[in-house]
């Protein structure tokens, strides 16, 4: 992580004496129950065990050119267990591994440590970059900050055959994180779809639903090229125009009827969206824009889509 | 009723009551938390009686961090507060289950073959057998079976398709080991071991902000919400703080006592928009154009019209404002190196240290901390000093040409807004390079007032006033934003004098309903430039808080290799899931080529499948499956020619590729031979919520019913990949759910297995919102027949092992292909863009191409290494 270099093999070894297992002769530390594999992860990581955090700004020091243990001096005999965090929530240790200093009582705010102690960013520079050479950006135009206005309809091509059977107008499609639900996922347990309305209703605007023909707690059909939902709606001014919301996330578990339109059962959230890559993100080779795991690369987007909303009679199930 | 309730007989006993006080009850108290992506990370006391888990309340008992900050307790939502309802839920996964197809057709076939593995060839291998139960996924159907049965199947399909088809057809998919990290590694272990593909997360949620790896190197590296209280001046953007972050909330209230200025945006009036002092009601997914405004006016009144030292100081010691730049064919180009200059030419990594014009010595000088300086021999230069590293005097970077220029060039800036070009008068330098060639360069500060059209008195299409509509200037952003330039100017001044006065204490808080939107890194971008101009990085109370997804893993260095294997020295396929899907759910089928809609682009204007697939061969992005074999029977084919060394083998395998006899299996993605065929899915939703283009996951992945009505598009618009006339539809031959809701993705897989929740297991969970590191602990035990996702990985593997020592029971060498990777010296690997298959470079391994390395696999000895920590870490130190 980071490119560090921490040498750990006196603690792998007390691990081998602590929970020990013989595999061909040789005595590994043991993963065989998940407490075992907590105590690992725990002993031999910078951030709860002090020891490690100095060596580890050890490996820094010498990069650098920065005197920086002094950081880890005072927590070398820090060992956080398992068990110390089941008695009381322990806070971690300041670690190279990560960017800020939060000895005595300092939050946590991103690249202190940079700023602080002069270590470079992780970039061609070192620094910060208001600008990027990579061939790819300065290809596409992304060499310096910039605007570009957001994908249409047109570009994006996914209400071209649902244009046809549309009564309603065209809207920007969102699913941001709800209310009745825990965080973005969990929305199916007894307490959450009971409460507001239950199930998982398409929001409107007044004045859009108004044009369309569509009355609060009226059954609507959601549908582009991509698929369909089905849901009541409610009609609400604190939507904007022109946009329609569904929060995340629904499951195919709750509620969800067969749609008029395709006369099979309506999907969830995602049945609208269709994954688009962005060229650009996909740079690679170069310095910071090099492939990490769960850290560089195409993202996902979603909020670029558009659909048509239609008023429709109570639906089959 | 009466004698039940007993108010009416007996009013005075008040009997009611101990309906509630039996409610509450408890025998035993358990700290644990909860498993989700919230990013809360808060310590819950759970509550048991009788066995039963009844309730659970927030703990508050954390030690503080510090007097002056206000108290992190407690913490915990009223959604949270709802989980334990989970547990005895009716669509709690009690047993394991089976696709009722799939299970006649198995017993079936295992009464014919008394060998699990020919059996499952027998059906796999038969496509009337195969559509089957592909065709009834999502319709319902499962039939609860026994767990042994459930690992036969599972491990015999397995391993069915390493021998035929190879590792790499084995996919999983699980998100956010901060989570759960134990419960995670489970799955990812056990892939890496086989030589499968964990497939990643936040990338795919659309939660990690591209403009932090482009800025910053950094994933995401963020505030703990205790530093919220240290801000002076709270931007708030697409984030809605007070029903995504609850428990964070009230450092906002007690901050803005201590003094803080909140502001929101947001096209909605939601519930953070009514919390601020100050909401604008910006038009969806345009914050990006607010942001370029709020920096034309900070570059022209904050560095213009008069100077803040602290600013200029911080831009020039922390960021790549004087780093010189070449000017070229009319347009800014690349940074210039030092190895271009006579005096630095034998620097090391030449090609890897950048200039700055030293305002002492009037000429270009090195300073340290360039990247060339991280990978090279001599060590101890990779800082931020304000030094030549060559002769170690000190230096000062001047920003701007401005005022010593050689001469003012007419440069071209995109305008993309109006889709034009303009040009504007940028002062330069001419210079000399070693091959005595004139280079003419300029700054990056420079650059950006010309960009952000700041008129220096330098001649071209610069904006005059506010009020005129040009790039990037108040009156230009309203047709966009829909706010008022006043309403800009105004915050933008404020913002900038904050800055001034706190020394950086200005903090943007941004969330998914910026980062959901396609050019969501310039919107950023746009951003984080007025946190820089304002000297706001790296302090705290200033920054960027990104809080989109439970990224922050805070115990990443020891879990790594615990996770992916490398305890054991094995590479890990680690796949980013949206070039994944995208290519492999066929939703690329559905789109055109650039050159038909999108007239910014220039001349990339292909299909971004090619793209994609140039991405993968010249080492930038992963690709799984790797080639269209399997990566087992190329390494034999090799030793049959003849290659003996791992570096022989590989040798074998480029020459393959560059003849193209040995294909990609991203050039024909199609193919029956690149399918993925396994698909694992554990605490996750990927079917589900996670599925963007859900119902092409339906058609091609699934192979079932799907409501999508799109016609094709790519036909004709790509030009490095096969098109194939037919979509494939069921590439999968099973899914595996492990999960304890019967979700969507649980209703469209073939096998469900059940596991432990967030109470009935040990584990660890933590989150960048603060700094403890929280248990998971089994508050009751795995409840009906579920067992923990590490136990149930290891069942997996116990039983895969089993098989495999009939069966693949001698080591056999697998060749794994990994794209060049961060903080490894990779990241000086492409000095320049050049394709290989193109004949513009050599095809070099790790330089112009992916890595290959050849490792040797033991399938028998899978659940013996699962669940022993390999030495390998500790060979040339624990490296993390």
């Amino acid at each position: 992580m980071h490119g560090l270099t921490i040498p750990a093999a006196d603690f792998y070894d007390d691990l081998r004496q602590r929970q020990g297992r013989k595999l061909n002769g040789t005595t590994y530390p043991s993963l065989e129950n998940a407490l075992e594999v907590a105590e690992v992860i725990l002993y031999l990581d910078p951030v709860s065990n002090g020891e490690l955090a100095y060596r580890a700004f050890k490996d820094e020091e010498k990069k650098t050119g920065q005197k920086l243990t002094d950081l880890a001096e005072s927590v070398r005999d820090t060992r956080i267990s398992f068990a110390d965090i089941v008695a009381q929530p322990r806070r971690q240790l300041t670690s190279p591994t990560w960017s800020a200093i939060i000895n005595q009582g300092r939050a946590y705010s991103p690249f202190t440590l940079n700023v602080e102690r002069l270590i470079p960013w992780r970039t061609l520079s070192g620094r910060q970059h208001f600008y990027l050479d990579h061939p790819n950006y300065l290809n596409w135009g992304e060499h310096l900050p910039t605007y570009k206005p957001r994908p249409d309809h047109s570009m994006l091509l996914e209400t071209e055959v649902t244009r046809a059977e549309a009564q309603g107008m065209l809207m920007n499609y969102i699913t941001p994180h709800g209310k009745w639900s825990i965080h973005s996922t969990y929305s199916d347990n007894h307490r959450m779809l009971t409460l507001s309305r239950g199930s998982y209703p398409i929001w409107l605007n007044d004045k859009d639903a108004k044009k369309m023909g569509i009355q609060d707690n009226d059954w609507v059909e959601l549908f582009n090229d991509n698929g369909v939902f089905v849901q009541r709606c409610i009609v609400s001014a604190r939507i904007p125009s022109g946009t329609v919301f569904v929060y995340h996330a629904t499951e195919r578990t709750v509620s969800i009827p067969k749609s008029p339109l395709r006369g099979t059962r309506a999907g969830m959230n995602n049945s609208i969206t269709r994954a688009r890559l962005k060229p650009v993100l996909m740079s690679g080779g170069y310095a910071q824009f090099t492939y990490a795991f769960n850290y560089w690369g195409p993202v996902g987007v979603n909020r670029d889509t558009f659909v048509y909303v239609r008023r429709i009679e109570e639906p089959n199930w | 009723m009466s004698d039940w309730i007993k108010e009416i007989e007996a009013p005075t006993e008040r009997k009611w009551e101990e309906f509630y006080r039996n409610r509450f009850a408890h025998d035993k108290r358990v700290r644990t938390t909860h498993g989700v992506n919230c990013t809360g990370s808060c310590s819950w006391e759970v509550f048991v009686k009788d066995g039963i888990v009844t309730w659970e309340l927030q703990a508050t008992d954390y030690p503080a961090i510090d007097p002056n900050l206000p108290d992190i307790t407690p913490r915990g939502c009223q959604r949270g507060v709802s989980y334990s309802w989970y547990l005895y839920s009716p669509i709690r996964v009690k047993y394991p289950y089976v696709r009722g197809a799939l299970i006649d057709l198995w017993r079936e076939a295992r009464e014919k073959h008394p060998d699990p593995v020919e059996a499952w060839k027998s059906l796999v291998n038969e496509p009337e057998k195969r559509r089957r139960w592909q065709r009834s996924r999502g319709k319902g159907g499962y039939r609860r079976f026994s767990w042994d049965e459930a690992l036969e199947l599972i491990a015999a399909s397995l391993v069915h398709t390493i021998q035929e088809h190879g590792p790499d057809r084995v996919i999983g998919f699980s998100p956010i080991p901060a989570m759960s990290q134990i419960s995670y590694a489970a799955g990812s272990r056990f892939l890496s071991l086989l030589g499968g593909v964990p497939m990643s997360f936040y990338d795919w949620y659309c939660d990690l902000p591209n403009a932090s790896p482009e800025i910053w190197g950094e994933q995401t590296d963020v505030h703990e919400a205790a530093d919220w209280y240290n801000a002076r001046f709270i931007a708030v953007v697409g984030s809605n703080l007070n029903m995504t972050r609850t428990p964070d909330t009230h450092y906002i209230a007690e901050g803005r006592y201590a003094g803080a200025k909140f502001t929101v945006f947001a096209p909605d009036f939601n519930q953070v928009a009514k919390y601020a002092d100050w909401w604008l009601p910006i038009n969806p997914g345009q914050d990006g154009a607010f942001w370029m405004a709020v920096n034309h006016v900070i570059l022209k009144e904050f560095y213009l019209l008069k100077q803040v030292p602290y600013f200029t100081d911080y831009l020039g010691r922390y960021t790549d404002s004087p780093i010189l730049v070449e000017v070229k064919d009319g347009r800014p180009g690349r940074y210039l190196r030092a190895g271009q200059l006579a005096d630095y030419a034998d620097q090391e990594n030449a090609d890897w240290k950048l200039l700055v014009w030293d305002e002492k010595s009037g000429a270009p000088r090195m300073p340290g901390g360039t990247i060339g300086f991280r990978w090279q021999t001599e060590k101890g230069k990779w800082n931020l000093e304000l030094k030549d590293a060559r002769t170690g005097e000190e230096i000062a970077p001047l920003l701007s040409f401005r005022d010593n220029s050689d001469e003012v060039v007419q440069l071209e800036f995109d305008d993309f807004g109006a889709d034009q070009k303009t040009r504007r008068g940028v002062p330069v330098k001419n210079i000399t390079a070693q091959d005595g060639r004139q280079i003419t360069v300029t700054t990056v500060f420079d650059l950006l007032m010309a960009q952000f059209g700041v008129d220096r008195g330098l001649g071209g299409e610069y904006p005059q006033s506010y009020d005129e509509v040009g790039s990037y200037t108040p009156a230009w952003q309203e047709q966009y934003t829909g706010i008022h330039r006043e309403t800009l100017i105004r915050y933008a001044r404020e913002w900038a004098e904050n800055g001034e006065k706190t020394r950086g204490k200005n903090l943007i808080i941004i969330g998914a309903g910026a980062n959901h939107w396609y050019h969501n890194n310039l919107l950023y971008r746009a951003g984080i430039v007025a946190l820089m101009l304002t000297g706001a990085v790296g302090v705290n109370g200033g920054g960027l808080a990104h809080y989109v997804g439970q990224e922050k893993l805070a115990n990443q260095a020891s879990w790594g290799p615990i996770a992916f294997a490398g305890d054991w020295g094995l590479p890990s396929r680690q796949q980013n899931s949206p070039s994944f899907h995208y290519v492999h759910s066929d939703q690329w089928r559905y789109e055109r080529g650039y050159k038909d809609y999108d007239k910014t682009v220039g001349q990339n204007n292909d299909h971004t499948i090619d793209h994609q697939a140039r991405a993968v061969r010249k080492g930038w992005l992963p690709f799984f499956p790797q080639f269209n074999k399997s990566s087992l029977e190329v390494v034999k084919e090799a030793q049959k020619a003849g290659a003996q060394s791992d570096q022989e083998i590989i040798q074998y395998v480029v020459k393959q590729l560059k003849e193209g006899k040995l294909e990609f299996a991203i050039d024909d993605p199609d193919a029956p031979s690149n399918w993925p065929r396994n698909w694992f899915i554990w605490r996750g939703n990927a079917i589900g919520t996670s599925s963007k283009g859900h119902e092409y996951f339906l058609k091609h992945y699934l192979g079932t019913h799907t409501n999508a009505v799109a016609p094709e598009q790519a036909n004709g618009h790509v030009s490095e990949v096969r098109y194939r006339k037919e979509a494939p539809q069921g590439k999968l031959d099973l899914v595996v759910d492990i999960n304890f809701r019967m979700d969507t993705s649980a209703l469209y897989s073939d096998i469900v297995l059940p596991t432990a929740s967030w109470y009935e297991k040990p584990d660890i969970n933590t989150t960048d919102l603060h700094t403890y590191i929280n248990p998971m602990q089994a508050a009751v035990a795995p409840l009906w027949e579920s067992k923990s996702d590490w136990e149930i990985f290891k069942a997996i593997a116990e039983k895969f092992s089993l098989l495999a020592s009939v069966h693949l029971s001698d080591p056999v060498k697998d060749l794994v292909m990994i794209p060049l990777q961060h903080d490894t010296v990779d990241e000086l690997a492409q000095p320049d863009d050049r394709d290989w298959r193109r004949g513009e470079v050599e095809a070099i391994p790790g330089k112009t191409m992916p890595k290959f390395r050849v490792v040797e696999r033991q399938y028998p000895l899978v659940y013996q290494k699962m669940i022993s920590l390999g030495s390998r870490r500790t060979g040339s130190g624990c490296t993390v």
